[in-house]
C-alpha cells in the first residue's frame, strides 16, 4: 500500500474522470475531450505540502472491454478470497496486450494499493453494462467510492444511487464542472471516510483539507493585495508632457487624458491576469454573457452604472468623509465650533463629489526648476472611478475563484451583478475605503500600514460579495 | 555575460523592481517554488539582506533585461554624478566665499564681523532651515517646508535627476522614485535632497577653511572688527567668550582677548586703518574665525550629512521593502507551499477531425441490432420507420449480455443476409472498443458490401444531440470501415 493516500479515478470513458482530476488538482492543462480514448495512460496528480505528498489522484483511461475482462476473471475464479490475486494475474498476463491496454493501465494503480473513485454520469440513465465494470472493481477488494458526475441537464441520480450502493460503500454526487471550493473540500473529507481503515491516510487527508483552506485564504489575500495595488497605482497615475509656449493646451490635455485611460485599462488587465494566475487559471478566457459585464470598457457609462456607486451613495460617502474631516476640526477646538466643522465638511464633501463626478483627472501646468513648463493630467480625481475599478475587480475575483479547472469553455459572467456593485459593500467599510482613496490622491500612494488597511477592506468586501469559502 | 557584482542598494532596488515586474509573467506556482527554495538556502535574518541575497541567486539564473540594468545603472550613476556635482559646487562656493571674505589689500583690515556673518551666522540660519526641512510633514509647517524645499539648491539637482529618468518614458514610471509609492518615495526623495544639500554644505565649509588657511599661511592678513551698531568692547568680549565655549579648553589661542578686541576695533571714517597696535597683533583673530567656522559650520554640517546618509539608507531600504513586488516576493519566500499537479507529461491522444459518411440512399428492409439497450424493443420499428424510413425485418439485442451471446447475434444477422444492418447505440455513451470488436466481427460475417449503419439515439428515445452525433461521427470515421455509416435520423 502507498504511504500517502492514493486514489485511482476510474470508470466508463467520457464520464468526467479527467474533469474531476482537473478540478481537484486545479490543473487546467488536463485534456478534457468528448472523444473516448483521449486519456491513454494513467497519470498521477499529487497534492504536496512542502515536499510532503498529502494525497495523489491517478487519472486513468476508461474501461474499453469490461465484459471480456470480467468473463476472463470469472473463468479463472478460485475463491472469493483470491479474487484480487486473479485480477493481478490478469494484469500480469495481459501486460503489453493492446486489446487490454486500458484495463491494465487502470487496474495497475489499484493493485498497487490505490483507493477507487468510480465516476458515472448521473445526468443520463443507468445501464446494466456498467455492472461489468463495477464487478471488476469489486474483485480488486480495494476501498471504493462512487462519484456521480453530472454531464448535462438530466437527473438520474436516484437510479444510479440504487445501483451503486450495491457495489460501493460511499456514493457522492460531485458536479466536476460546477463544483466550487466548498464542494471540493467536502469531497476530500469523503475520501477520508474511505480511508478510515488507514489512520495514516486519514490524517494525511485531514491535513490536505487544512492546507487547502489555508492556501485558499492566502490566495484570496494575495488577490486582495493585487486589487489594492491596482487601486493605489491607478489613483496615483498621471501623465505629463512638456508644454511649449503657445502650444494647444486643450489638445495636449486630451491626448494625455487618453494616454492615462490607456494606462488604467492596461493596469486593470494586468491585475486580472495576476488574479487568474493566483487561482491557476492562466488560460481562462473571459467571454461576455448577454450583459458583457467584465468585458465592458472600464470608462463606459454602463461600467459606471453597473460597478460604481450611485450618485446618492457617492454623495453620501463624500458627505460622511467630509464630516469626519470637519469633525476633526471641531475636536481640535474642543467643540467650540458647535459641530460647524462637521456640517461644513459634510456639505463640501457631498457637493464636491456631485460636481466633480464628470471629470476624470486634474489638469495643471507646472513650471520646472530647470525651466520650461509641463502639462500634467492626473492624478485621477473622478470620485466614482476607483469604485468602478473595485466593483469590477471584486466581481472578476469572485468568478475566477469560483470557476473550477475542469471548465474548458470561456468564463461566462452569469451572476446577477445588478446595479452599482460597489454599493453592496458595507456602508461603514465604504467610508473607510473612501478615506483611503483620498489619502492616495493626497500622498500619491499609501504608507505600508494604510496599504494593509486597504487590503483588509478588500478581503472583507470579497467575503461580503461571496465567492471564497 | 552578466556581471553579478553587487551594486549599491539603490541600484539593486531599481533592478529588483524591474526584474520582478518582468517576472510577473511566470506562473505564480513556479515563482512560489523558486523563491521558497532560494529562501531555504539563505541564512540572513535581516529582510533586506535576504532580498539582496535572493537577488544574487536569481540574477545568476535569469539576468535582468539589458535595458533595465542599463537604466538602473544610468539612474544610479546620475545620482553619484549629482552628488559629486554638489560637492564641487559647494567647494567652489566655499572657496569663492572665503576668498571674498578674506580679501585683504593691505589697507583696511578684514572685518571679523563680516567674515563671521558670512561664514558662520548665515550657515546657522541655513542649518535651521535644513532642520525644518528634515522634520516630518507636520500641518502648519508644511507650507514653510515647501517654500524652503523649493529654495533648496538640491531641488534643482532633484529636478535634473527626474529629467534623466523621464528620458525613458515607459520605464521611468517604474524606476524613477517608484510611482504610486507615496509616503515612502517622498521620504526617500526628501532625504536624498538633504544628502545632496549637506554634501554641498560640507564641501563649502571644507573649501572655505582650506582657502582661509591657505591665505593665512601664504599671505599676511590683518583682522579688525567694525560695526555700525553701538557695541562696546565688553559686549564683544562677552559674545566671543560665549561663542568660544566649545573650543576654549581645546584651543585657548582661538579665544579673543579683551586687549585684542579693544585694540582691533576700527571705523572706516577714520583717516586711516588702525595703527595703534603692532600689525602682528591684528592677525590674532584668525584662530577664532577658523574655530567658529569649524564648530558652527563644518561640524553641524558633517553631523547632518551623517544623519542624512543614515536616514537615506533607511529610506532606500524602505523603498525596496515597500515595493509591492518585493512584498509579494517576501510573501512567497515565507509562504507555505502547496503543490498540485502532475510530474508526468500529458499523453492524451489527438484524433483527426474526420466525420463519418452518411449511408447511401437505400430503401426497403433492414435488420436492426440494439446495442446495450439503446432503444426499447417495441420502439425500434416505429423509430426506424419515422426517422430512417426503413422497414425493420428483425430486431436483435447485443452488448448487454455475454460476448458469446453477441457472437450468436452476428451469426443470426449473417444468416438473414439483409442490407443494411442498423446498429442502434446510446448516443450519450462513449463508443467502446467492445463495440468496435463487435462491428469488426459482424463485418467479417456479412461481407464488405453490406452497409452497416450506426445510429446514436438520445436518452429519452429522441434523436441524438448535435454533440453526441459529432462524437459518434468522428468515432465511426476512425474505425476505418468504408461501408460503415452514421445516420442520426435528425
Amino acid at each position: 500500500m502507498s504511504t500517502h493516500p492514493t486514489f485511482a479515478v476510474v470508470g466508463h470513458p467520457n464520464k468526467g474522470k479527467s474533469s474531476i482530476v482537473a478540478t481537484l488538482a486545479e490543473d487546467e492543462t488536463v485534456v478534457v475531450s468528448p472523444d473516448p480514448g483521449t486519456t491513454r495512460q494513467a497519470r498521477g496528480f499529487r497534492m504536496q505540502n512542502d515536499d510532503r505528498v498529502l494525497y495523489e489522484l491517478i487519472d486513468t483511461p476508461g474501461f474499453q472491454r469490461p465484459r471480456a475482462l470480467i468473463e476472463w476473471l470469472q473463468s479463472h475464479e478460485r475463491s472469493a478470497s483470491e479474487r484480487p490475486a486473479v485480477v493481478r494475474e490478469f494484469v500480469a498476463l495481459h501486460e503489453g496486450d493492446p486489446r487490454f491496454q486500458n484495463e491494465c493501465e487502470l487496474l495497475r494503480p489499484i493493485l498497487a494499493g490505490a483507493g477507487i473513485l468510480y465516476v458515472v454520469d448521473g445526468a443520463h440513465p443507468y445501464g446494466a453494462e456498467y455492472e461489468a465494470e463495477m464487478e471488476i472493481l469489486r474483485w480488486t477488494g480495494q476501498p471504493r467510492m462512487a462519484l456521480i458526475n453530472m454531464i448535462g441537464p438530466g437527473d438520474h441520480v436516484e437510479e444510479w444511487r440504487r445501483a451503486l450502493n450495491q457495489y460501493f460503500s460511499i456514493v457522492r454526487v460531485f458536479d466536476a464542472l460546477r463544483a466550487d471550493f466548498a464542494k471540493r473540500l467536502e469531497l476530500l473529507r469523503a475520501f477520508r471516510e474511505l480511508s478510515e481503515v488507514d489512520q495514516l491516510w486519514a490524517r494525511s487527508l485531514e491535513q490536505a483539507v487544512e492546507v487547502l483552506q489555508n492556501d485558499r485564504k492566502a490566495r484570496q489575500r494575495r488577490a486582495a493585495t493585487e486589487i489594492a495595488d491596482l487601486l493605489i497605482e491607478v489613483l496615483a497615475l498621471s501623465e505629463s508632457a512638456a508644454c511649449a509656449e503657445g502650444a494647444d493646451q486643450a489638445q495636449l490635455s486630451k491626448e494625455l487624458t487618453e494616454r492615462l485611460r490607456k494606462r488604467v485599462r492596461q493596469r486593470e488587465h494586468s491585475a486580472r491576469r495576476v488574479v487568474q494566475d493566483l487561482y491557476r487559471h492562466r488560460s481562462l478566457q473571459m467571454q461576455s454573457s448577454e450583459f458583457d459585464l467584465l468585458t465592458e470598457d472600464l470608462f463606459s457609462e454602463r461600467s459606471f452604472s453597473v460597478f460604481g456607486l450611485s450618485n446618492a451613495q457617492l454623495s453620501m460617502t463624500g458627505a460622511v468623509t467630509g464630516a469626519l474631516a470637519g469633525g476633526a476640526v471641531d475636536a481640535a477646538v474642543g467643540g467650540a465650533s458647535l459641530l460647524l466643522g462637521a456640517g461644513i465638511g459634510a456639505i463640501v464633501g457631498g457637493l464636491g463629489v456631485m460636481f466633480g463626478s464628470n471629470r476624470l483627472a486634474k489638469v495643471q501646468v507646472l513650471g520646472s526648476p530647470l525651466g520650461g513648463h509641463r502639462l500634467i493630467v492626473g492624478p485621477i480625481s473622478s470620485p466614482n472611478l476607483p469604485w468602478v475599478i473595485l466593483g469590477r475587480a471584486l466581481l472578476h475575483h469572485r468568478l475566477v475563484a469560483e470557476t473550477n479547472h475542469a471548465r474548458r469553455e470561456s468564463l461566462v459572467v452569469d451572476v446577477d451583478a445588478g446595479e452599482h456593485l460597489a454599493g453592496t459593500i458595507d456602508a461603514g467599510r465604504r467610508r473607510h475605503v473612501a478615506r483611503l482613496f483620498e489619502r492616495i490622491r493626497e500622498q500619491s500612494g499609501l504608507s505600508t500600514h494604510q496599504r494593509e488597511e486597504l487590503v483588509s477592506h478588500v478581503v472583507a468586501a470579497m467575503d461580503e460579495l461571496g465567492g471564497v469559502r | 555575460m552578466h556581471n553579478a557584482r553587487r551594486g549599491s542598494l539603490f541600484q539593486e532596488a531599481l533592478e529588483i523592481s524591474a526584474w520582478l515586474e518582468a517576472d510577473r509573467d511566470r506562473p505564480f506556482d513556479q515563482r512560489l517554488h523558486r523563491d521558497r527554495k532560494i529562501a531555504a538556502s539563505i541564512s540572513d535574518s535581516d529582510t533586506v539582506d535576504r532580498v539582496r541575497h535572493w537577488w544574487q541567486v536569481v540574477r545568476r539564473e535569469t539576468p535582468s533585461a539589458a535595458h533595465d540594468t542599463e537604466l538602473a545603472t544610468r539612474l544610479s550613476r546620475a545620482r553619484v554624478i549629482i552628488t559629486f556635482s554638489m560637492l564641487f559646487i559647494g567647494a567652489l562656493a566655499g572657496a569663492g566665499a572665503s576668498l571674498a571674505v578674506f580679501r585683504y589689500d593691505g589697507t583696511w583690515p578684514i572685518n571679523v564681523v563680516t567674515a563671521f556673518a558670512v561664514l558662520v551666522l548665515l550657515q546657522i540660519a541655513l542649518i535651521a532651515a535644513t532642520l525644518i526641512l528634515m522634520l516630518p510633514r507636520i500641518p502648519g509647517l508644511r507650507a514653510l517646508q515647501s517654500v524652503l524645499g523649493a529654495l533648496n539648491p538640491a531641488a534643482i539637482a532633484a529636478a535634473a535627476y527626474r529629467r534623466v529618468g523621464r528620458q525613458h518614458d515607459q520605464r521611468a514610471s517604474l524606476l524613477v522614485l517608484h510611482q504610486a509609492r507615496g509616503p515612502v518615495a517622498s521620504r526617500f526623495a526628501r532625504w536624498q535632497i538633504v544628502v545632496w544639500s549637506q554634501c554641498a554644505a560640507v564641501a563649502f565649509n571644507v573649501a572655505a577653511l582650506v582657502c582661509a588657511l591657505g591665505l593665512i599661511t601664504f599671505t599676511d592678513l590683518a583682522f579688525g572688527w567694525s560695526s555700525t551698531l553701538r557695541f562696546d568692547s565688553e559686549d564683544i568680549l562677552r559674545l566671543t567668550r560665549l561663542l568660544s565655549t566649545p573650543w576654549r579648553d581645546l584651543w585657548p589661542a582661538a579665544v579673543p582677548t579683551a586687549e585684542l578686541i579693544e585694540q582691533s576695533r576700527f571705523f572706516r571714517l577714520a583717516a586711516s586703518a588702525p595703527t595703534a597696535i603692532a600689525a602682528s597683533e591684528l592677525t590674532g583673530w584668525w584662530p577664532f574665525l577658523l574655530a567658529a567656522v569649524t564648530t558652527y559650520g563644518l561640524f553641524p554640517r558633517c553631523c547632518l550629512l551623517l544623519l542624512a546618509v543614515f536616514r537615506l539608507r533607511a529610506a532606500t531600504r524602505n523603498l525596496l521593502l515597500d515595493d509591492p513586488r518585493v512584498r509579494a516576493l517576501l510573501d512567497r519566500m515565507n509562504a507555505e507551499e502547496m503543490q498540485l499537479g502532475s510530474n508526468v507529461e500529458e499523453t492524451a491522444a489527438a484524433f483527426p477531425d474526420r466525420n463519418a459518411q452518411s449511408a447511401p440512399a437505400m430503401s426497403g428492409d433492414a435488420v436492426v441490432i440494439v446495442w446495450s439497450g439503446a432503444l426499447r424493443m417495441p420502439d425500434v420499428a416505429p423509430w426506424t420507420a419515422k426517422h430512417l424510413r426503413w422497414r425493420v425485418v428483425e430486431t436483435l439485442e447485443a452488448g448487454s449480455r455475454t460476448i458469446a451471446a453477441d457472437a450468436a447475434v452476428i451469426d443470426r444477422v449473417a444468416t438473414l443476409q439483409m442490407n443494411p444492418v442498423i446498429v442502434f447505440v446510446r448516443g450519450w455513451e462513449a463508443p467502446l472498443l467492445e463495440l468496435q470488436d463487435f462491428i469488426q466481427a459482424l463485418r467479417a460475417k456479412v461481407g464488405p458490401q453490406c452497409s452497416v449503419v450506426v445510429v446514436p439515439v438520445g436518452a429519452n428515445g429522441d434523436v441524438a444531440s448535435e454533440s453526441q452525433r459529432s462524437t459518434w461521427s468522428r468515432w465511426t470515421a476512425r474505425v476505418g470501415d468504408p461501408a460503415l455509416y452514421l445516420e442520426s435520423g435528425a
